[in-house]
């Protein structure tokens, strides 16, 4: 029920905002949204585990955005330029895959 | 594999344990996760709108591009012939003022420098890219045109233009992007390049020149397709163009 709240909270701020994202932070913004979405789906799985913590996800959802920027960012310091970003996204990409699988078959046993 | 195995295995949190193990939900935990499921939803939108936003904006700038080309281009064709008109007026006027000698003096002159549209026998060439022409590849390029015009004045031909553009001592031939460009005005394929010269001289000494064994290795080569016939009559449009902006007369 909280996370609908939250879901509908997120979409209407989205939309009604319309913030610009300052171009600095325009390379960040992608690979934060992956690491979202995987905070999100493991969340999910964990409900559909049923082991769902409020806590952890709320701690793994802000470290896991802010680590994988900060390693894009760190990509561009020391020069191995979108390099980082592609570990980044081949790493959540297993994940999401991995815990979407579980979820299919948390939710229709296949 | 390890590593696979590793991303794998801990794609879930460690730290999501069995609800025994687990501290329960406060009041302060369930409005983070609100926060925070607001927050993640919020990036995903704020991305998607700012990309379709990003589309569109490119989508319009596109087509402004587009219509403000094909505007500008009318605008200069109209200019161009409003020019052609006053360029008309401007001699039927001057030859009102002037003596019959001078005019006539003065419309030969203008003949050979390419001011006045002109008529006669000559040759036409029609040249074409190669059937499998690539990007690189079997494409007429604005070299390959320039030798054939100046191969066709080598072998004396007295007035020559490409597509309809009147080629003279001041025309510049140059490659822009993958057209060719005459007079800065684009052409498009096939080519078709009028001579007027001497009809029975013209091409067997055109043979001759470079540009015809340079047109016949692009022939062989490249695949490039090119053939030459006599014209009876040929009609070529005056240069427009043609005025100095810096040249003064000087002394001889």
């Amino acid at each position: 029920m909280l996370a609908i709240l939250g879901l509908v909270l997120g979409v209407v701020l989205g939309v009604v905002l319309q913030p610009t994202v300052p171009d600095a932070l325009g390379p960040y913004l992608p690979i934060a949204i992956v690491a979202a979405l995987d905070a999100l789906f493991g969340a999910c799985r964990a409900w559909l585990e049923g082991v769902f913590s409020d806590r952890v996800f709320v701690v793994s959802f802000f470290s896991n955005v802010l680590i994988a920027a900060v390693i894009v960012w760190m990509g561009d310091q020391i020069g191995v330029g979108s390099q980082l970003s592609t570990g980044v996204v081949v790493v959540l990409g297993i994940r999401i895959f991995t815990n979407l699988a579980a979820i299919r078959r948390a939710v229709i046993h296949a | 594999m390890d590593l696979l195995r590793l991303v794998t295995a801990g794609a879930l949190e460690a730290e999501y344990l069995p609800p025994a193990q687990q501290t329960p939900p406060t009041r302060r935990s369930r409005a983070l996760l609100v926060i925070t499921v607001g927050i993640a939803v919020a990036l995903l939108t704020i991305a998607a709108v700012q990309t379709q936003r990003g589309a569109t904006a490119a989508e319009a700038e596109r087509s402004d591009l587009l219509a403000r080309i094909s505007k500008y281009q009318q605008q200069q064709e109209s200019l161009r012939t409003q020019l052609q008109d006053l360029q008309r007026e401007v001699r039927d006027m001057r030859s009102a003022v002037v003596g019959e000698a001078t005019s006539k003096e003065l419309a030969a002159a203008e003949l050979a420098a390419g001011g006045r549209a002109v008529q006669g026998p000559g040759i036409v060439v029609h040249a074409e890219d190669a059937l499998d022409a690539s990007r690189l590849d079997g494409r007429i390029i604005d070299q390959d045109l320039s030798q054939l015009v100046n191969g066709l004045f080598e072998s004396g031909a007295e007035a020559v233009s490409v597509n309809d553009h009147r080629i003279t001592s001041t025309t510049a031939i140059r490659g822009a992007g993958s057209a060719i460009t005459v007079d800065y005005r684009s052409l498009t394929h096939p080519y078709r390049i009028e001579a007027v010269g001497d009809p029975n001289g013209l091409q067997q000494r055109f043979v001759e020149t470079e540009a015809a064994s340079w047109w016949e290795y692009l022939r062989l080569n490249y695949g490039v397709r090119y053939s030459i016939s006599p014209a009876t009559d040929l009609h070529l449009g005056a240069d427009p163009t043609l005025n100095v902006s810096f040249a003064r007369p000087g002394a001889s």
